[in-house]
């Protein structure tokens, strides 16, 4: 097939891939958690952080943006959470609250931008929807560092964050400093969404922490197998997406990377719908 | 002239999104508003795919059925695959999403990155050719009749349910015993939701669409102690940022929705400062 | 075995949810203006028997009769109160508002109560000495006047039978001992008052009719009969002694010794 052997191709599928690792195995800690919308809040509490990097820097430097990708997901983190503290407002809806202001904040910030007319802005409005065929090795290798980062943090902290997630207060009784932890979870999807961006886009980077992990859940429910399935999935769903999208002409490669996605949690539920019916019968 | 259709449609969006926001947020289902504004795309673009006209009654019914029955799959993949329900919306919203900007790339022509729609961040419908999307200019009169029509619509829905309405959210099991149709309730909600979606977004985007189902309800929230005044309070809250907001777009030349949300989440905050520093302190039993 | 007068007839009743079963085969008749307690370890059913009871659940099998009617037809005659965890105490409602939930049905859209209806919720709030918050929000009041608030509902809508869920939870003992005196002079006044009820050590000093759920029913009767060491042991699988006799509460007018 010639399309592997086409390098825009490899790198779009390389980035694309990468993101989807760091992104499922992140989605799965946020599924037990029931929080899997956090994704979706971070993702459009990005954009005025990549905004405002792009006015201080004057760059479009992806590791650059990605930094401010990443403090503006902080941010809003943080802002979810104050405001559950500090008022009688729920969760759902502090997150739909820091969702849209953070996003129309952001489109703000696109608007003055744009009509300042600074050069080198073209292509800031691509990550509404991710511009996959633009990405570049140097994007690849920013995304490929911070994929390393987050991977390894999660690695080096997994027992921490297993035992957060399932018994806040057994981990406070063990010693386990529980604000770090948030943080450490927080800085995690932030810096997922943040790499994604160029990807698969703001609004669809919520898909990638969600589908994997709710796929790998049908399967177990322990954290270490959960993890090593949604990893699956998301190697198999962002390389499945992004060959869809490539193979036809002006296709963007988000959409097609969340629809393989959803498609092999179909397949997974319809696996295991057969494999309940199987052992049944072999009970009979 | 421009100015004034401008502020009395965005304000008549602002009053309905206070209205059915506040239900949706008492029901913890803000994040549904957000899959539902994501949800319609889809329908919007088949029904347009098979009448092959714009801007017609058979996008709008398409755009409601599409919203409607993303609320059908979520509850059904949360019931029936043991999803959690949060998982279970954010699986939805995204792929019937997804399914639309594809749809939208193969059969509508190219997705064009324009300046004007991305300032709604709803690129997604430009090719369509429907709405008028420029920030505020060409935002005729059109608008303002399609808005004044959810307006008359949401008002009587609100006026004629409004107990079922109170008493389903507050205590569905109650509600039901005194025989009310919890089920319709949510529906007429749901389909209210869609309508509103796609009557409004046409007028002011995407953006302003979520910011004004949760901003001006969640606002009031924290001030008020009868659901008649959180709905009253919402709704001014929704105009004053509608307002300044547009006030501030003006004088910065900026996106005039993203000021009116920026605008809104500032007041938010403020609200919430008060809220704290007067927090009511319970009552001691005392009997 | 039927008491006379009204009183709540289940025959046969069963639920099942998926493959799990909830309730197998219940029958019992319970008496009328009684305090009635369900009792039985988590998971015997004991919500879902009230919600059967109030019509809120249809059962998969068997019926639950009112004098005779099925309930689901009288629905008016009954009042379910929920457990408080299933409330969300921020809504926006004075203790008057939801007091007036009663009234909703019975006004179409476009009629305000009755002069006749605002009375009721008067007196429903007077009755459990709320008169004085009634405009408070909800969420100020302690867990014992929360609780006499979701009666005030159930009052205003002139209910005979009175269903509640786990009223005592979160209260203390102050204010569980005023809902006892309040559900004895209901009681007094010809009403029935069915609860689910988790508290062994005060049990036998206010219930007048006991209902042992674990699933099945394993028994019922007067406490004395029904909260024995062996019944307690396959119901909870711990023996207790229940402390019969020693108590401050009169219970129909009877008392016993253990």
């Amino acid at each position: 097939m010639t399309l592997f052997t086409d390098p825009v191709f490899f790198v779009v599928l390389i980035g694309v891939v990468m993101v989807s690792i760091a992104a499922s195995a992140v989605g799965c800690l946020l599924h037990v958690q029931r929080n899997s919308l956090l994704g979706e809040t971070m993702a459009h509490g990005c954009l005025p952080g990549i905004y405002a990097a792009f006015l201080l820097g004057g760059t479009r430097n992806l590791g650059w943006l990605a930094l401010g990708a990443t403090l503006s997901g902080l941010v809003s983190s943080l802002l979810v959470d104050a405001i559950v503290a500090r008022t009688r407002i729920h969760h759902d809806a502090a997150m739909a609250i820091v969702l849209s202001w953070m996003f129309g904040t952001g489109v703000v910030l696109l608007s003055f931008i744009q009509q300042a007319n600074l050069p080198n802005q073209n292509g800031l409005e691509d990550l509404f929807f991710g511009n996959a065929a633009a990405m570049s090795w140097d994007d690849v290798r920013v995304i490929a560092a911070v994929s390393a980062v987050v991977g390894v943090l999660m690695a080096v902290n997994f027992r921490r964050l297993k035992v957060y997630l399932f018994d806040v207060e057994y981990a406070q009784m063990q010693g386990v400093k529980i604000t770090w932890v948030r943080a450490l979870l927080s800085s995690l999807v932030a810096m997922s969404v943040a790499i994604g961006i160029q990807t698969a886009g703001a609004i669809l980077m919520a898909s990638l922490l969600v589908a994997p992990a709710a796929t790998a859940r049908q399967w177990t429910s322990r954290l270490l197998p959960m993890v090593g399935v949604a990893l699956a999935v998301g190697v198999l769903g962002g390389t499945m997406g992004t060959v869809l999208s490539c193979a036809s002409p002006n296709m963007p490669t988000g959409p097609w990377v969340v629809i393989s996605m959803t498609l092999l949690f179909a397949m997974s539920v319809a696996l295991q719908w057969v494999s309940s019916r199987f052992e049944s019968s072999q009970e009979e | 002239m421009i100015g004034l259709y401008i502020i009395a449609v965005a304000s008549l969006v602002a009053i309905n999104g206070a209205i059915l926001g506040s239900f949706m947020m008492l029901r913890r289902m803000s994040m549904m508003c957000d899959a539902i504004v994501h949800a319609v795309l889809p329908g919007l673009v088949i029904a347009y795919l098979f009448t092959a006209t714009r801007g017609s009654f058979a996008m709008v019914l398409g755009a409601i059925a599409s919203g409607v029955l993303a609320t059908m799959i979520i509850e059904w993949v949360h019931t029936k695959f043991r999803v959690s329900a949060d998982a279970a919306i954010g699986l939805t919203f995204t792929t019937l999403f997804s399914l639309g900007i594809i749809l939208i790339a193969k059969f509508a022509g190219r997705v064009n990155l324009d300046q004007d729609c991305v300032l709604f961040g709803e690129l997604a419908y430009v090719p369509l050719d429907l709405w008028i999307t420029e920030s505020g200019r060409n935002m005729g009169p059109r608008s303002l009749w399609s808005v004044g029509a959810l307006t008359v619509a949401v008002f009587a829905f609100v006026r004629v349910g409004a107990r079922q309405l109170v008493s389903s959210t507050f205590d569905p099991d109650f509600a039901r015993h005194q025989g009310v149709s919890v089920r319709l309730w949510h529906y007429l909600l749901m389909f209210m939701v869609s309508l509103f979606t796609i009557a409004s977004f046409h007028a002011v985007g995407a953006v302003m669409v979520m910011g004004f189902f949760i901003l001006p309800s969640a606002t009031a929230y924290l001030l008020v102690r009868s659901v008649r005044a959180l709905i009253l309070l919402a709704c001014f809250v929704g105009v004053l940022s509608v307002c300044v907001g547009f006030l501030f777009a003006q004088w910065n030349n900026v996106s005039i929705a993203g000021s009116i949300i920026f605008v809104n989440g500032i007041v938010f905050a403020l609200a919430a400062w008060f809220h704290q520093a007067r927090r009511p302190t319970r009552v001691l039993e005392n009997t | 075995m039927k008491i006379e007068g009204r009183c709540i007839d289940i025959r046969d009743l069963s639920v099942f949810y998926g493959n799990t079963k909830a309730l197998t085969d219940i029958s019992i008749s319970l008496p009328e203006a009684k305090i009635i307690g369900i009792m039985g370890p988590n998971g015997s059913g004991k919500t879902t028997l009230l919600k059967c009871m109030t019509g809120l659940l249809a059962p998969d099998r068997g019926e639950v009769l009112l004098e005779g009617v099925p309930v689901g037809q009288q629905r008016f005659r009954l009042s379910y109160i929920p457990q408080k965890e299933n409330i969300d105490w921020d809504f926006p409602l004075s203790v008057r508002d939801l007091v007036e939930m009663a009234m909703y049905a019975k006004r179409r859209w476009y009629q305000k109560l009755s002069a006749e209806q605002v009375q009721r919720v008067s007196s429903a709030l007077q009755a459990m000495e709320l008169e004085g918050l009634q405009d408070r929000q909800i969420g100020e009041l302690s867990g014992g006047q929360q609780q006499r608030a979701f009666m005030a509902r159930a009052l205003a809508s002139d209910a005979d039978v009175l269903v509640l869920d786990e009223p005592f939870t979160g209260i203390d003992a102050k204010a569980t001992d005023g809902l006892i005196q309040i559900f004895q002079s209901l009681r007094d006044a010809g009403k029935t008052v069915i609860l689910v009820h988790h508290d062994l050590a005060n049990a036998g000093s206010f219930l007048d009719h006991v209902v042992l759920l674990k699933g099945s029913l394993l028994a019922q009767g007067p406490p004395e009969e029904v909260l024995t060491s062996d019944l307690l042991v396959q119901a909870y699988g711990v023996s207790f002694h229940m402390p019969f006799g020693a108590d401050s509460h009169s219970r129909g007018g009877s008392s016993s010794s253990s």
